[in-house]
């Protein structure tokens, strides 16, 4: 060891400052957020469906569209990003504010099982008015999404806990948590019971801020499927990509897996939107860098809310990219169905 | 025939290797040796982190171009086993400055064979792991 700073002492001093101020530029985070193209992900990769199951042989491929979301982005990050016409930059939304990355991704990753159990839902419901033998069974709870800083009992309270009830005034108890806001005022504290990942139960007093007129958590509806007692039995892989966009894909995937022909004709089947329950789509964010992972992955059909298609058209007009053979815009899964049809007839 | 005078080439050089390094460790001892290792990996690895930062930051925003930059990644691979024998050969050659061992040909030999090792694992990675990890 000696040998080495020896030899190289007069190195080290002189690097020593260039050195430390490299580390700084590479590991100092700033209130940013960018977003990046990301890449595409095949459906069947993530959701899998009983091989004994009699369905279609899929000759094409329907994948979910990534983006990259970089949350405090180190300088450096930030520089690349800057001088990276793909890539856009963003103050930190105010709601991110109060999460660490962990936090962030955790949501993000709850928003993910949300939307795999609701396209499941929805995939197996359209295809059992077809074939009676499939079966899907779930349960629907509620569970803390997002919490603010002025939440009491902020750190008592986890992401997906789930909600059991409030005592709202005059002791109505609330199960629903949609009649929370009517039932209870502001500067009061309320009694709120809820379940951890351990399964035991706890009841906190939250008090409903004066300023907002909120309690500071957000509580979102969480369909959950059970794999064992639906037919076919499915299973779901794990993931490192969260977020709800893939909700529309997946649907029509898990729906191909079921069908007995195949949707896709062959084609390279990508796009991006949420999935509700009733099978509408919804918008989602980052749109351009969703597009221009389509573009740079040379994708047949891709399809998008009519919210985010206008934006969608606008990003292509920018970039000089001809949209009309693949940019198809869909409010519902019925739609996109009816659309992947159209292309085989 | 080429194949007899390859192993026959094999053959030699692992010979001459092995006495080396008998060589080495007699007259070194497991202590200066280990020193020596450890202080080439330290400074190798203090050199090379800016630069896996550098590339794991540059994977996260350019992710559409994630199999350049895992060849990149390979590449500082090589080049920080490269800068680790280097160091560790230097710090060994200022221990003993008249050492009967040829430390030339003995790091040139094991950076050989890292080398390959890190490529043929380099490799596998891009064709094999990436398309599964990328899900």
């Amino acid at each position: 060891m000696n040998e080495l700073l020896e030899k190289y002492s007069l190195h080290i001093k002189l690097l020593f400052i260039p050195y430390l101020a490299l580390l700084f530029l590479l590991i100092f985070p700033l209130d940013f957020l960018v977003y990046s193209p990301g890449g595409l992900t095949e459906v069947n990769r993530l959701i899998e469906i009983d091989s004994s199951y009699d369905s279609s042989e899929e000759a094409g491929s329907i994948s979910t569209t990534y983006v990259m979301s970089l949350p405090r982005p180190t300088i450096f990050e930030f520089l690349l990003a800057d001088f990276n016409k793909f890539c856009d930059t963003y103050a930190l939304p105010t709601s991110y504010e109060n999460y660490t990355n962990e936090e962030i991704n955790t949501i993000s990753y709850y928003d993910k099982d949300i939307s795999v159990s609701t396209s499941i839902i929805v995939a197996y419901e359209a295809m059992a008015s077809v074939d009676p033998s499939i079966v899907i069974n779930y349960t629907s709870k509620i569970i803390v999404f997002g919490k603010s800083s002025y939440l009491s009992h902020y750190d008592e309270i986890a992401f997906g806990d789930e909600f059991v009830q409030v005592v709202g005034d005059d002791s109505l108890v609330i199960t629903d948590s949609s009649l929370i806001k009517e039932n209870t005022t502001a500067g009061n504290t309320y009694d709120f019971t809820f379940i951890n990942a351990d399964g035991d139960t706890y009841t906190v007093g939250l008090t409903k801020d004066l300023d907002t007129g909120l309690f500071g958590i957000t509580l979102y509806p969480y369909s959950l499927v059970d794999p064992e007692t639906s037919y076919p039995v499915f299973a779901i892989n794990d993931s490192s990509i969260g977020g709800s966009s893939g909700g529309l894909l997946q649907t029509l995937a898990v729906y191909n897996m079921l069908s007995s022909e195949d949707i896709t004709h062959g084609l390279k089947v990508a796009g991006t939107g949420t999935m509700s329950i009733d099978g509408t789509v919804g918008n989602i964010g980052a749109v351009k860098q969703k597009v221009l992972t389509a573009y740079l992955n040379h994708v047949d059909v891709f399809f998008m809310s009519p919210d985010d298609y206008s934006t969608a058209v606008n990003v292509c007009e920018a970039y000089n990219i001809d949209y009309s053979s693949w940019l198809v815009s869909v409010a519902t899964f019925q739609d996109a169905l009816d659309y992947l049809e159209g292309l085989g007839e | 025939m080429p194949s007899i005078i390859w192993k026959a080439w094999v053959n030699d050089m692992m010979q001459r290797y092995f006495s080396e390094l008998k060589k080495l460790v007699s007259e070194y001892k497991p202590g200066r040796i280990a020193d020596a290792i450890f202080a080439g990996f330290l400074f190798s690895t203090i050199i090379f982190v800016p630069v896996y930062l550098i590339l794991t930051e540059l994977m996260i925003v350019y992710v559409y171009l994630y199999y350049e930059i895992t060849a990149l990644f390979i590449l500082a691979a090589l080049g920080h086993m490269a800068i680790w024998h280097l160091l560790t050969k230097q710090s060994l050659a200022r221990k003993i400055p008249n050492s009967g061992c040829d430390l030339n040909f003995l790091f040139f030999s094991s950076m050989l064979f890292f080398g390959l090792v890190i490529i043929v694992i380099g490799l596998l990675i891009i064709f094999v792991m990436l398309p599964i990890w990328m899900v």
